[in-house]
């Protein structure tokens, strides 16, 4: 009946999603390796069903299209990854990645999650697992007596055992680099799991093609700014409170028109 | 008899057309891209009087209904950038829009929060592809650089082919425009390619809506109070009927 009672609702679920993102960022402003979550917004239009019948050129855009608007709609919630700052920690098994790529794991139900590493462990069955407990992928063997793991930048992974002179290599970690890394699809747990428009993994060696190198012994901050994000959660609140403005002066016409007869 | 409750329904209906206008804009306040939408009521008494001239028998026929529902256009002045440091959102200073291409034809925008799709295609955040001068851009790296032509490279230096060139257009002067939801326009006329000189894209920054929240609540305001006054004529011209037919019929 009345469209300015909707639009100031999209406004205000609009924001509320805002600010939801950006709590989120704010929890996690101490989480290893957190990417922060962004809000896109987009107007929303009342569109007549003859414009998506015709009117591919353009031209003859029906004059009753002309139509007032019905708010604003979230276009996505995307993650950025841009690089959060390494902080050393001397921890043989805390593994960063230095620029662009991801550490693929294997989830207790068969399918494959993606990573930007953290700190690792050794499971029960001398695998290298991340901290939740999946396991990296290629597997990677640590030996039960080895007495320290070192990680090279390539990502070749070396294992100097108890009574033995010279290393013995467990393996080698990958990177997987995606199309569009934005478009992942966060699990928690630092965990991202590929969607349709993330694109397929690809494989990249470390150092080359833009992918990044490993380093060992230290982990990655989270890439959230508190500044920005105290200066977002500002203007999500303002503008969320300006929506509701419009709601109560739309009801208080309804009200006045209900009030045409005494 | 009734032209002044015709006068205050259209005063009132046309209060609230404003109102959805404040409500559009403020809604989008935070926007990229976003241009403040007006809602412009012609005069009533033009309408109106071409209302009667119609019903007393003049024959023009476009005045026979008058136009209730009020138009809306565009405030079409740049936003402010904000910085984001994203390499996939470009913004254009002055005028010029991005063309991307939607199911329904070429659409427009000056959102230019893109993203990269599966495919390494850039495409808008409904995933739209944006077009470049030689079609749609496929591009290797999610961190290329744009320079202020739109030509994008995949490094940072200046003599390496570039991978495409971000397609900026105008519309021709006096083109309507319609707004078609998910930031994009379309107009009614043509497109030409914005001269080359006048182009100029920043990369790493988004525009700002040109939504004024004083502005807005102002005219919310405005629009309330007007909207109280038109209730208060329609009232009282209600009262006045109603007086005289009492006094009338107690003769």
């Amino acid at each position: 009946m009345f469209d300015a009672l909707y639009i100031g609702a999209t406004g205000m679920q609009a924001q509320q999603a805002g600010v939801e993102t950006i709590a989120n960022n704010l929890a996690n402003v101490n989480t290893p390796a957190f990417k922060r979550g962004r809000v896109g917004f987009a107007d929303l239009m009342a569109r007549e069903a003859s414009r998506s019948a015709g009117a591919a050129d353009g031209s003859n855009v029906p004059m009753q299209a002309q139509r007032l608007g019905a708010g604003v709609a979230i276009a996505g919630i995307g993650k950025v990854f841009d690089a959060g700052e390494l902080k050393k920690t001397e921890s043989p098994l805390d593994l960063a990645i230095r620029g662009e790529g991801f550490l693929e794991v294997t989830l207790a139900d068969g399918t494959h999650a993606y990573t930007r590493g953290g700190s690792l462990k050794v499971s029960k069955e001398g695998l290298l697992v991340t901290q939740a407990g999946h396991a990296l992928r290629p597997s990677i063997a640590i030996p039960d007596n080895a007495e320290s793991v070192s990680i090279a930048a390539d990502g070749r992974i070396v294992v100097r055992v108890a009574n033995q002179s010279t290393p013995v290599e467990a393996g080698q970690l990958d990177l997987l680099r995606f199309a569009s890394a934005g478009q992942l699809q966060a699990m928690g747990d630092n965990l991202y799991r590929a969607s349709e428009t993330s694109g397929e993994p690809l494989a990249a060696r470390p150092g080359e093609d833009g992918a990044g190198l490993f380093a060992q012994g230290f982990l990655e901050g989270s890439n959230v700014k508190m500044v920005d994000e105290m200066v977002n959660l500002m203007l999500a609140q303002r503008a969320y409170e300006a929506s509701v403005k419009v709601v109560q002066a739309a009801d208080e016409m309804l009200g006045l028109v209900n009030n045409l007869r005494k | 008899m009734n032209e002044v409750l015709a006068i205050g329904l259209q005063g009132m209906q046309g209060d609230m057309a404003r109102l959805d206008q404040v409500g559009m804009n403020l809604a989008n306040a935070l926007t990229p891209g976003y241009k403040r939408g007006i809602a412009v009521q012609g005069p009533i008494g033009a309408s109106f009087a071409a209302y009667l001239g119609a019903a007393t028998g003049a024959t023009n026929a476009e005045a026979a209904v008058p136009t209730l529902r009020s138009q809306v256009t565009s405030d079409a002045r740049p936003g402010t950038l904000k910085l984001t440091g994203q390499s996939l959102d470009v913004a254009l200073v002055g005028n010029g829009y991005f063309e991307v291409m939607t199911e329904s034809g070429p659409a427009y925008t000056r959102s230019g929060s893109f993203r990269l799709d599966g495919q390494g295609k850039l495409v808008t955040a409904q995933g739209h592809a944006v077009m470049g001068n030689s079609g749609e851009i496929v591009l290797k790296t999610a961190s290329p650089t744009i320079d202020a032509s739109g030509a994008i490279h995949a490094s940072t230096s200046p003599d390496t082919q570039p991978l495409g060139r971000l397609r900026i257009v105008e519309f021709e002067a006096g083109t309507r425009l319609e707004r078609l939801g998910d930031n994009l326009v379309a107009g009614n006329a043509g497109v030409k390619p914005l001269a080359e000189e006048a182009i100029q894209v920043r990369q790493g920054f988004l525009e700002n809506s040109n939504v004024s929240s004083t502005y807005e609540m102002t005219t919310l305001i405005q629009t309330m109070r007007h909207f109280e006054s038109m209730q208060k004529v329609v009232q009282s011209y209600d009262d006045m009927l109603g007086n005289a037919i009492r006094k009338l019929g107690e003769n």
